[in-house]
């Protein structure tokens, strides 16, 4: 016979009794025990076939945790005792101060307010720093969730080799995560992309495939399909249509703002893959039914840096347009204005995209009389330093910005 | 609630012993009066979580004294107020006093929190009104 300690948070279930009796030979037929003779604790002490999250049993002073958990032998004569867990905290979210690869520091990017874009101050704009990511861009959690859901699923095993047809931010994590796992990697983009991002894809290891520059990005996609239908030695990650992609958004990006923000009325991404508004967009809807899920998209023929890396007209097989609460197009022009606004008022060095995301945060929050808006900034600004937006007039923007494929 | 000036003083000084991490603790109530503050230790030492943790056969038998425990923890720098980690972590403490300490502002608050709702308990210091 067992005796088990019961404490006062749990005493109801057991008619108020202090202690009560159990038999069993380990601590799992002991609670079995308890729970049949008092089947209201059963929910408080065991779930998923262990012990419940908010209880702590133990055994000769130790947590059967530390033991061997549900199978740790109870000596006859000795007394098991039941607490009740606690744990907390101030609203930051705990995270440990030395990782063990830089993989581990993927995701659980800050969120800042942003005072001073706010057009009305019972209207509180956050930005997601996803700039703060290890490769400086969101395609972190993407590149990570893809690799690691095929190696998974053993599509992708050591032997093959990536190829996917980037000239942009994904190239660059993929490059990261690949070189970490130590897989080769292979990026097909257009020949007149930017020197900087050849240089840079380099720098992190990855082969570059050159396309014919007339072509454009769709014919990065072209020839990096027809390599992998050549060779059955390449896997093709292709963040258009791989499912990892929303998933990594729904998992990280989504969950990381449900778990820091009370409120949320209205999310703003910018219109890429649609991973990013796909996967965050329903995890937050979960969490806040009405709120409005907004894309920022560059104008039809006006391609925002960053944001339009294949042809107008195409639509990524991951993005349900119907799953949009708002599309709201913003030209090179707005983008640009909002991204240096955002570094003379904020202090915030962002990337292109950044700068259409938060034009058309701060337009939603002017569409608000109260409440709380959430722009996901995608990178920094360092990869854009050789454009000549940052100072130069508006109209010389626009011929910069179309005379050079930057993604 | 009432939380005299002498179980005050023990909570801002085991908060301000335990910086810059979190400290927690159990306070034992009797009715609505304070009377003792157990120091517990911060089993997952940081600024920003708290995990507690006693001697177990220590905490069964404050358990066994007719008096309601109340989970006490520090906030280091933001208001004393439950964040969001706090009420995801309710568990088993739901409905049951909770008191935040925060050592920036030099403020204590107590709440009751359950299924998502916060309630804020008064509290007074105990002086003679």
């Amino acid at each position: 016979m067992t005796v088990v300690r019961i404490p006062p948070t749990l005493r109801g279930d057991v008619g108020g009794a202090r202690q009560v009796e159990a038999t069993g030979a380990t601590v799992r037929e002991v609670l079995d025990d308890l729970v049949e003779r008092h089947p209201a604790l059963g929910a408080q002490i065991l779930a998923d076939g262990g012990v419940a999250p908010f209880v702590n049993v133990y055994l000769g002073g130790e947590d059967v945790r530390t033991l061997d958990g549900l199978d740790t032998e109870v000596p006859d004569g000795e007394t098991v005792i039941l607490l009740p867990a606690m744990a907390g905290g101030s609203s930051r979210p705990w995270s440990p101060a030395v990782a063990s690869s830089l993989l581990d520091l993927v995701g659980q990017t800050p969120l800042v307010e942003l005072p001073r874009l706010s057009p009305k101050p019972t209207v509180t704009i956050y930005a997601k720093l996803e700039g703060q990511n290890p490769t400086g861009s969101v395609k972190d959690r993407v590149a990570k969730a893809m690799i690691e859901a095929a190696e998974a699923s053993g599509e992708l095993q050591p032997g093959r080799a990536l190829l996917e047809p980037t000239s942009g931010n994904t190239g660059i994590s993929l490059a990261l995560v690949a070189s970490l796992k130590g897989y080769p990697l292979t990026c097909v983009m257009p020949e007149n992309a930017t020197e900087e991002r050849k240089r840079l894809l380099r720098l992190y290891g990855a082969e570059v495939v050159l396309s014919p520059a007339a072509e454009g990005s769709n014919g990065a996609v072209r020839l990096a399909l027809e390599m992998a239908e050549s060779d059955p030695r390449w896997f093709v990650p292709f963040q258009y249509a791989n499912a990892a992609n929303p998933r990594a958004h729904y998992e990280g990006t989504g969950a990381e703002i449900a778990a820091a923000l009370d409120r949320v009325d209205v999310l703003v991404a910018g219109l890429g893959t649609g991973g990013t508004l796909m996967g965050a967009g329903e995890r937050l809807r979960e969490t806040f039914p009405d709120i409005v899920v907004a894309a920022a998209e560059p104008l039809p023929g006006d391609p925002v840096m960053g944001l339009r890396s294949l042809d107008d007209g195409y639509v990524p097989p991951i993005l349900d347009v119907s799953r949009l609460d708002r599309k709201v197009l913003v030209s090179n022009e707005e983008s640009v204005a909002a991204v240096r606004d955002l570094l003379r008022l904020e202090g915030i060095f962002g990337g292109v995209s950044a700068g259409a995301a938060v034009h058309v945060a701060r337009r939603l929050a002017g569409e608000l009389d109260e409440g709380v808006v959430v722009a996901i900034l995608a990178d920094g600004g360092w990869k854009y330093l050789s454009a000549d937006f940052w100072e130069a007039p508006t109209h010389d923007v626009e011929e910069s910005m179309e005379s050079t494929v930057w993604w | 609630m009432v939380i005299p000036a002498s179980v005050r003083a023990a909570i801002a000084e085991h908060a301000r012993r335990e910086l810059p991490n979190e400290a927690c603790g159990l306070l034992l109530l009797d009715g609505d009066e304070a009377v003792e503050y157990v120091p517990g230790e911060n089993a997952s030492p940081s600024p920003y979580y708290f995990e507690l943790r006693l001697d177990p056969v220590m905490w069964a038998d404050i358990g066994d004294r007719d008096l309601e425990q109340a989970v006490l923890h520090s906030h280091v720098s933001s208001a004393p107020r439950p964040s969001r980690t706090d009420v995801e972590r309710i568990g088993l403490w739901r409905g049951r006093p909770y008191v935040i300490y925060s050592v920036r502002l030099d403020e204590l608050a107590a709440w009751r929190i359950g299924d998502g709702q916060i309630e804020s308990v008064p509290l007074r210091d105990g002086a003679p009104a």
